[in-house]
């Protein structure tokens, strides 16, 4: 018995397997194509010629086939004939022998059945042997011609007829080409029109979203306003009249402040220039001027310093870290702050320091007053009218400070006492009490920076 | 040791499968082992669902969880077994019946589909080339042994284990009726019980405990039972809960477990170990294992006549009826039946 | 079930087959060849679909009539195996290729090309030229499916050309176990197409112990009579024949007689007229078996010419060699693989020329002739005989859970690939991974 043998292989399986997935794919795909595919509506195919029906019983006359052409002819032709349609290479050849008019089309059908593969197929073609035998003698070296110009002469009556028919076939032909034309050109004009109205109305969208767009806009900042009004963002114009008030109100009048500052002209008379940080009304600047000492200060109260510069004086507005940090190293005699210190977390006065000890000239001088949280008074009630300071600062937190900061020759001054405050009396109680209560309101520590 | 216990499972459907594979895995526990079982879903209809089930379970991995090392696999049921595992023990409740051993019977799927040989030619396939990967093949029973050896030439070792509960049967004096626990459908043969019942000349009560998985199964052996006019002497317990179950055992007159070709059977130990006669069939498979023909119960034909005959015997013959029953329960401790002994036997 | 692995037992055998009197040489010559043989070594069940049947056949083997709806499958699955006979006739074989189609069995293909069975099929029986272009499509692509096109709108003007490119044969074989085929031809193709096992057997046809060939009868002496026998459609090359003898000179020591049913006969006299071949040419009409072999007995040279062929062996050039006749056949198909020495080759391109050739030297000679008769008698009893036939059949039975085996192997990985192609795009391990998982189960 000779078998195939049946032994199961492996790769068979795979290929098997593979087959199968991609046969499942394509017909999920087409499932999926089927769904998502729109219904076509294009304009419909033009056919100049009528579709070929098979003769049931095999038998043709070649008039029936003659009324093809071209393209359309060769297929006929192998489908009548050969009862099959022409592959590739064949229509190809075909077509390229008829057109180029070596041969016609009753060489073509002659070609086809008398074909091993025609004789075959056994169709019968009326009317094809005597055309054929015709084309043939007319082939003929000389006698061809002769041949050719007898049958040309017999055949003229019917040449004018067929002339005149090929002439309203070719009119009818572009007849309907005209007509699908039109036909197009009517498809091509709603296709425009459609065109034209998705654009219209994209334009509408557009103007409908850009509207939107501002409401939203205009929402949006309104809502911001309130929540910064909320979370007290005020603009500081305000808050430095409102400073200035405050000052006034509290501080003491010009003239007396100034008096007061009198006290530290020793320490700067040979140590300019002066910066003069948080410079305020100007009262020290003001001094200094007077006493021919260069000095200019900084503060961010735009009133304030626009008020000093009116007196003359050289101020500049600005946060005086960023005015310190544009200063030069070792370019300022002496630095001062006035009740600035107690107004900076403790991070930005080791900072402060720390800058001041880099401008400084060696042996330059840097000043802090600042109230005096020994006085009773003044570190639990007096120190909190001015809502922008943070907490007293002691003497002996400000003396480690300075000692850490490198600077030497530090003092103490205790400032200001509170005169018209003591109590009467002589007693122990009365002297602690007063000293408590009734001391030295301000202090101010001194520092000089190592060097000549 | 880790070990996963590989079962199938018929999901909303539970019997003594179910209770075997639970009690295995709770008897490893005792043991100190880690254990786990692993149940996968079978359907085996149409005939070809059964091929795609055997590749996915060769398809598994089970070898190791988390980087840690499955030490043993114990494959119960087929498909279950076919899963693939260096140190495989199969302790086999029953191959796949309709292929085989049932192939022909009226109970049959199989045979009713076209393809049905195509099918079964490819699981005794199956069954013949990768059971003995496993390092040791157990059966549940003889029967399923002979079964093996018949149909695919593998010997196996039978292994027999204690039903649930063991410790908790127990015996009083024997009351007016006849017990016949079981599952309702066709392979365990309540119908034959019943006709045997319309042919005993005494009036033989019988109480059927259990449910049934097609619910039109158990209104159709009730009507049955009003046909043959035995419905006065028939009581449908239903399913009831354990307690319950042993107390019937202990008062019944005997017990009556006449299935056809079991694979195994619970009903039959309980019976003894509840120091209880057995009244079954010659072609009722497991249960011949155990029962003695006339020292332990009675083994008749599985025909109406030979089972009234038998019922008849023990109630007219209540004392023999009951030495028998203590036989039984002899018998039942000269089997050496524990957990312990086969997990020392599916873990060598 | 344990029958199964003894070798002693009976195999249980299906044969679905058309029976006698169904008018196919299957019926007439094949069956009633090998069914003594074949039921003797068997437990045999034949399963037909005609109403009536020759109740004789009862006598060697039981009948069973089914209705392709409505089958018992379990009476099939009981036997060991169920063989399917499949021809080109969709009147004879339709019901038992449907059969076929669901309850998996070994195919007899007696048709390679079968291309006219699944047309009339589906388009004429069934109404449901959907199915058919379906079919063409899933075997032959878009090529094939265009081909159907043309083919029903051309009223099967290709039909041809179809029958030679789309033979359609795969869908003969779908779902079998295995195949059995009688021709080198079909074998070649069948185990080209790798997915069943194909087994190659000669045609049967029964010889008598006591055969009386008729050689002895036969004198040799003019006129020397020619014989063609049979359905005389297209492909019997009818008007061929007439054409190389109306233009033999020596055409006056022939006569040929034509016995068969004639399409048409009305014009084929009249071409026989036309040809002046009317003195020389008897048309016979149908004629039974008896007249038939009478005429065979007394015949010189037969003429079994056929183009196109089915690629099927021929069970009328088995019945040629039964009389121990020389013959002329096309060189075609199954007919290519016959020995030139026991019968003479005719080529398509030049049929006319290679007749006129064979007469002339069975003029000047007929005993070689007559010698090739004989030799063609004694390669129908070596090799077509009936016995060795059956055991063919019989092995390829005993290998039928073999078969079942490898199918599901098949089926599997058809799913499992199917399964696959719905959530993978691209795989390139993944076949060959459960390839290798199905081999370990159901490989040897």
């Amino acid at each position: 018995m000779r078998m195939n043998p049946p032994q199961l292989e492996i790769d068979v399986l795979a290929a098997v397997i593979s087959e199968s997935m991609a046969a499942q794919q394509e017909d999920q795909m087409l499932a999926h194509n089927a769904q998502t595919a729109s219904p076509k509506n294009g304009p419909p195919k033009l056919k100049l010629q009528p579709d070929f029906q098979a003769s049931a019983d095999h038998r043709y006359h070649i008039h029936d086939l003659l009324r093809y052409h071209d393209r359309v002819f060769v297929q006929v032709a192998y489908r009548a004939v050969l009862k099959r349609s022409p592959d590739e290479r064949e229509l190809l050849r075909d077509l390229q022998r008829l057109r180029s008019g070596n041969t016609n089309k009753i060489d073509l059908l002659a070609a086809l059945r008398f074909s091993a593969e025609g004789r075959a197929k056994g169709v019968r073609l009326d009317g094809l042997v005597v055309p054929a035998l015709i084309r043939r003698l007319g082939q003929l070296p000389v006698l061809g011609y002769a041949v050719r110009l007898g049958i040309a002469l017999v055949r003229l009556p019917n040449q004018i007829r067929d002339q005149r028919e090929f002439g309203s076939y070719v009119l009818s032909q572009h007849e309907q080409i005209a007509d699908f034309i039109n036909l197009t050109g009517d498809q091509i004009n709603s296709l425009v029109n459609e065109q034209q109205t998705i654009a219209q109305r994209q334009a509408d969208l557009f103007d409908d979203v850009k509207s939107r767009i501002d409401t939203l806009r205009a929402d949006a900042v309104q809502q911001l306003t309130a929540l910064r009004f909320r979370i007290g963002d005020l603009s500081n114009l305000d808050l430095d009249t409102l400073y200035v008030a405050l000052e006034d109100r509290f501080r003491g009048t010009r003239e007396e402040i100034k008096e007061r500052f009198r006290e530290y002209l020793p320490y700067v008379r040979d140590n300019g220039p002066v910066i003069d940080l948080g410079s305020g009304r100007g009262e020290w600047l003001e001094l200094l001027t007077d006493n021919a000492i260069k000095a200019r200060g900084v503060d961010r109260n735009s009133f304030q310093v626009e008020e000093c510069r009116a007196r003359g004086l050289d101020v500049t507005e600005q946060d005086l870290f960023a005015y310190l940090a544009n200063t030069a190293n070792e370019s300022a005699g002496a630095i001062t702050g006035f009740h600035i210190i107690e107004h900076f977390s403790f991070n930005a006065l080791v900072a402060l320091l720390n800058e001041v000890m880099r401008v400084l000239r060696p042996g330059g001088v840097v000043i802090f007053e600042t109230p005096n949280p020994e006085n009773i008074v003044v570190g639990s009630n007096y120190f909190y009218l001015d809502p922008t300071h943070r907490h007293p600062l002691p003497t002996e937190l400000m003396e480690f400070l300075f000692k850490n900061r490198g600077f030497e020759k530090i003092e103490l001054l205790p400032l200001h006492p509170w005169e018209s405050g003591r109590v009467a009396g002589a007693g122990q109680l009365a002297e602690r009490f007063n000293a408590y209560f009734y001391g030295p309101m301000d202090y101010a520590v001194v520092g000089r920076k190592i060097g000549a | 040791m880790r070990i996963l216990i590989a079962t199938v499972q018929v999901p909303f459907i539970r019997g003594g499968a179910e209770i075997h594979a639970e009690g295995l895995c709770d008897a490893l526990h005792q043991a100190g082992h880690e254990a786990e079982i692993l149940a996968i879903p079978f359907k085996w209809y149409p005939p070809e669902k059964i091929l795609d089930h055997i590749l996915a379970c060769r398809l598994l991995d089970v070898t190791e969880v988390a980087g840690t090392r499955v030490d043993r696999l114990i494959g119960l049921r087929f498909p279950a077994y076919l899963i693939p595992h260096p140190n495989k023990v199969l302790w086999i409740l029953h191959q796949h019946r309709t292929a085989y051993e049932l192939w022909d019977h009226a109970l049959s799927d199989l045979v009713y589909y076209p393809n049905g040989s195509q099918v079964r030619d490819a699981i005794e396939q199956a069954d013949r080339k990768l059971i003995p990967e496993a390092r040791a093949v157990f059966a549940n029973s003889r029967n399923v042994a002979q079964r093996l050896k018949r149909f695919c030439g593998i010997d196996s070792t039978p292994l027999y284990h204690p039903p649930p509960n063991a410790e908790k049967f127990y015996y009083t004096e024997a009351e007016d009726f006849l017990f016949f626990p079981s599952r309702l459908c066709i392979p365990k043969r309540q119908e034959l019980a019943l006709r045997a019942l319309a042919m005993t000349r005494n009036p033989v009560r019988l109480s059927f405990a259990g449910t049934s998985d097609h619910p039109d199964y158990t209104p159709k052996l009730e009507s049955m039972a009003r046909k043959l006019k035995i419905h006065n002497r028939v009581e449908w317990l239903g399913g009831i809960n354990e307690d319950e179950k042993r107390s019937r055992y202990a008062r019944a007159l005997a017990v009556v477990y006449p299935p056809v070709d079991e694979d195994y059977g619970y009903v039959t130990l309980e019976a003894m170990l509840a120091s209880k006669p057995v009244i079954t069939c010659r072609d009722s498979g497991g249960p011949l294992e155990f029962v003695l023909d006339q020292t332990t119960g009675l083994i008749t034909e599985p025909t109406p006549e030979a089972l009234a005959t038998a019922f008849d015997f023990v109630w007219e013959n209540r004392e023999q009826a009951a030495a028998w029953g203590r036989a039984g329960r002899v018998r039942y401790e000269s089997l050496n039946l524990s957990w312990t002994n086969v997990i020392q036997k599916l873990l060598a | 079930m344990d029958q199964r692995n003894s070798e002693a037992a009976r195999m249980k055998i299906n044969w679905f087959c058309p029976l006698p009197p169904a008018k196919t040489s299957i019926a007439d010559d094949y069956l009633v060849g090998i069914l003594p043989a074949l039921a003797n070594q068997t437990e045999l069940i034949l399963w037909t679909d005609q109403s009536t049947w020759d109740r004789n056949l009862e006598n060697l083997a039981p009948v069973r009539r089914y209705d392709p709806d409505r089958i018992s499958w379990p009476e099939l699955n009981q036997a060991d195996v169920t063989f399917y006979n499949i021809g080109n006739n969709h009147l004879f074989h339709a019901a038992i290729w449907q059969v076929s189609r669901r309850h998996p069995g070994i195919v007899v293909l007696h048709d390679l090309r079968v291309h006219n069975f699944f047309d009339s099929l589906y388009r004429r029986q069934w109404s449901d030229v959907a199915g058919y272009l379906a079919q063409m499509k899933r075997y032959y692509g878009d090529e094939g499916l265009r081909a159907a096109k043309d083919l029903v709108n051309s009223g099967a003007a290709n039909i041809d050309f179809m029958i030679e490119h789309y033979p359609l044969t795969p869908l003969a074989l779908e779902n079998c176990l295995a195949a059995v085929v009688h021709s080198d031809e079909a074998f070649a193709r069948v185990a080209a197409m790798r997915e069943w096992p194909v087994v190659h057997a000669s045609l049967p046809r029964s010889l008598p112990p006591q055969h009386n060939d008729g050689a002895s009868l036969r004198l040799m002496e003019r006129p020397y009579r020619l014989i063609m026998f049979g359905y005389m459609g297209r492909n019997r090359r009818v008007d061929v024949v007439l054409k190389a003898l109306s233009a033999l000179p020596e055409r006056d020591c022939f006569r040929l007689d034509i016995f068969g049913e004639i399409p048409d006969a009305r014009s084929l006299r009249r071409r026989i007229a036309k040809l002046d071949l009317g003195h020389l040419v008897r048309l016979h009409g149908y004629t039974p078996e008896t007249e038939l072999n009478k005429a065979l007995r007394t015949s010189h040279l037969a003429i079994n010419l056929r183009y196109p062929t089915m690629g099927e062996a021929s069970g009328s050039q088995l019945r040629i060699w039964y009389h121990a006749l020389p013959s002329l056949v096309t060189d075609v198909g199954w007919y290519s693989s016959l020995s030139r020495d026991t019968v003479a080759h005719v080529r398509l391109e030049h049929e006319v020329a290679d007749i006129q050739s064979h007469l002339r030297a069975f003029l000047k000679d007929p005993q070689p002739f007559a010698a090739m008769g004989q030799r063609s008698l004694r390669t129908l009893r070596e090799q077509h005989n009936p016995e060795r036939y059956v055991r063919t059949i019989l092995d390829v039975a005993a290998a039928a859970r073999q078969f079942r085996v490898r199918k599901s192997a098949y089926d599997l990985a058809r799913r499992a690939g199917t399964m696959m192609g719905s959530w993978t795009s691209k795989a390139s391990h993944e076949p060959i991974r459960i390839a290798e998982k199905i081999c370990e189960v159901f490989g040897p």
